[in-house]
């Protein structure tokens, strides 16, 4: 019964961590998706996105939610400037993936360098704005931080799989996706719509930094690397330049992480995030990542 | 023509003796040793990196990983079972190739993937390493290796293993391996074609760049007498390797050489004061070198001027 009470629990957090996971890959797949750009500094924009949040809060009592309308415009255009800066030049040279790679890698130590300087390494926390930080369900006890992050994140998946199947500017992602040089017959200018999906990618990860203060409580300079991992393992599990896949990912790489603790040390629960993705990208390089360029 | 050439064969072979002159009389020289010791470890790191990404176009992005297992075998070996340090250090680099041979399965995949699966090998390998018990890997707190302390000795014994990386690099890019090597990361298809076995091709360039990063690591407990999975498995020793071959110029001999010449004499007085702004300037290095400066000192002046190709390789 014991053991029972404790999976379930585990199930619980696995979902609703899970879905978080999944925006964050979904962002990061829509960028390399769309322009075989590869964001390693994917998780240091969240880190921004949290310590905003978290200045916000600090200075002028703003809650999460709400610093939300100031930091998905923000991102947003953060995204499609950084893109202008940055992805024409990369898409130029010998091997635009590993540059990308290399120089978004490069971006990621300048803003955690940055942020060292300007606001030390010392773990930062925010005070819980929304009433009692856990809700009882029966035996069990949910983080209310979890569910609120959780049910924003359902919202924004669901807004997410609208655009990109129902809108216009969506489909032409889509299309990007699958055949770059197919849509220029289409009429569609893929320099521009690579920008929007910049922007895109870039606002998923900041909403979900915005939130994460509310799901872990720790905000430090370093905690970008380990987003960038999982976002990458979510990836893979859901499929290269399939976003929505992304969700699903999450949801699996969520639900294996947390029942492995019970099982696991914690110290080695680490290990848990490295293993899936060699074992996937190993054993599976073509079946969960159709389309791309692996194996010889 | 020939007269040219040969004048400048010899300004180049007055530059290696004049080198090896600096570095044999390290000790002696009015330059901290420990300046001049890592200096060697990282032309090294270069040099051997450079014949895995420079040659083949494979980014090992967990390449500390075989220099964190050469440092901790060495540790473990000596501190554990008492086998003699020098011993050690060669069984490191052993320990190393072995990782290379284990990890050569990867070699199947390209790009991104490759990079990405390494990374992930060398940081669950830090997490393994860290998690073993006490009286096998000294746990997070690491191993001291104070009690054979001997910057000398151990400075000399990288002096040789520096020379023996240019040296292999410099044998490796004149051979029939060499040549091989460049087509096949020009033009898979093509080299496949002409009869290049790829697979047996790309393996022996992955061991040569895992050899001697392993012995570099085992060096470096030694020197600086203590190891730790923190900074045996630093991610930024990875780094390093990358901007010092890149900003010299990948694919060449010099280049790695002059490149951590110049980047780690300015890291080194950057460094001491101000770690913070250190990992600011790798971070602006490493983009501003891919996005404006990618073949590097000597890839662009080998560009610029075809005939000295001959000379500086």
């Amino acid at each position: 019964m014991m053991m029972g009470n404790l999976l379930f629990q585990a199930i619980l957090s696995g979902i609703l961590l899970g879905m978080i996971y999944g925006l964050i890959g979904a962002g990061l797949n829509i960028i390399y998706g769309v322009m075989r750009v590869v964001n390693f500094a994917h998780g240091e924009f969240l880190m921004i996105a949290a310590y905003m949040v978290y200045w916000f809060s600090v200075l002028y009592r703003i809650d999460p939610l709400s610093s939300l309308l100031v930091i998905i415009p923000l991102f947003f255009l953060a995204g499609m400037v950084i893109y202008h800066l940055v992805v024409p030049r990369l898409l130029k040279s010998e091997d635009p993936e590993m540059a990308s790679f290399l120089t978004f890698y490069g971006i990621s130590l300048v803003i955690t360098a940055l942020v060292l300087i300007a606001w030390g390494a010392d773990p930062r926390g925010l005070r819980f704005p929304y009433g009692t930080p856990s809700l009882r369900m029966g035996p069990f006890y949910l983080s209310t931080g979890r569910v609120i992050h959780f049910v924003f994140s359902s919202i924004t998946a669901l807004a997410l799989a609208l655009f990109l199947y129902r809108t216009h500017l969506g489909k032409a992602i889509r299309a990007i996706i699958q055949n770059r040089d197919a849509v220029k017959i289409v009429g569609i200018d893929p320099n521009k719509i690579s920008s929007v999906a910049f922007g895109i990618g870039l606002m998923l990860v900041g909403m979900t930094g915005a939130l994460i203060p509310l799901t872990f409580p720790g905000i430090t300079p370093g905690m970008g690397a380990s987003y960038t991992l999982i976002a990458f393992v979510v990836i893979v599990l859901g499929g290269l330049g399939n976003p929505m896949g992304s969700v699903i990912g999450g949801l699996i790489f969520g639900l294996t992480e947390n029942i492995s603790t019970l099982f696991l040390p914690l110290a080695l629960s680490p290990v848990i995030s490295f293993l899936i993705l060699i074992l996937i990208i190993m054993v599976r390089p073509q079946g969960f990542l159709a389309g791309t360029s692996t194996g010889t | 023509m020939s007269k040219g050439l040969a004048n400048q064969n010899r300004v180049l072979l007055g530059l290696v003796v004049l080198g090896l002159l600096f570095f044999l009389s390290g000790p002696r020289l009015p330059i901290q040793l420990s300046f001049t010791f890592y200096l060697m470890l990282w032309i090294t790191m270069a040099i051997s990196f450079n014949i895995i990404y420079g040659y083949t176009g494979y980014l090992p992005f967990g390449y500390v990983a075989f220099y964190g297992v050469g440092s901790y075998l060495t540790a473990v070996l000596w501190s554990r079972l008492g086998i003699p340090i020098i011993l050690s250090i060669f069984m490191g680099g052993g320990g190393g190739i072995l990782l290379s041979l284990i990890f050569a399965g990867t070699l199947r995949l390209r790009g991104i993937y490759f990079a990405i699966v390494n990374f992930s090998c060398a940081m669950a390998l830090r997490i393994l390493i860290a998690n073993l018990p006490d009286e096998i890997a000294g746990g997070s707190f690491g191993i001291h290796l104070s009690a054979i302390y001997n910057p000398m000795i151990s400075y000399y014994v990288m002096l040789g293993v520096m020379v023996l990386s240019i040296v292999a690099l410099w044998r490796v890019s004149i051979s029939r391996l060499g040549i091989a090597l460049r087509c096949i990361r020009d033009d898979a298809q093509a080299a496949e074609v002409m009869g290049i076995d790829i697979a047996k091709t790309r393996l022996k360039a992955w061991v040569l760049s895992a050899f001697f990063p392993s012995l570099a690591g085992g060096i470096d407990a030694w020197f600086s007498g203590i190891i730790d999975p923190a900074s045996s498995f630093n991610l930024l020793i990875t780094t390093k390797s990358i901007v010092y071959a890149m900003f010299g110029g990948l694919g060449t001999i010099t280049g790695p050489v002059v490149g951590a010449i110049g980047l780690y004499t300015l890291d080194y007085i950057i460094w001491g004061r101000y770690p913070l702004l250190n990992l600011l300037i790798l971070g602006v290095m490493i983009s501003l070198l891919v996005l404006f400066f990618p073949r590097g000192i000597i890839g662009t002046l080998t560009r610029r001027y075809p005939s000295l190709r001959r000379v500086i390789l």
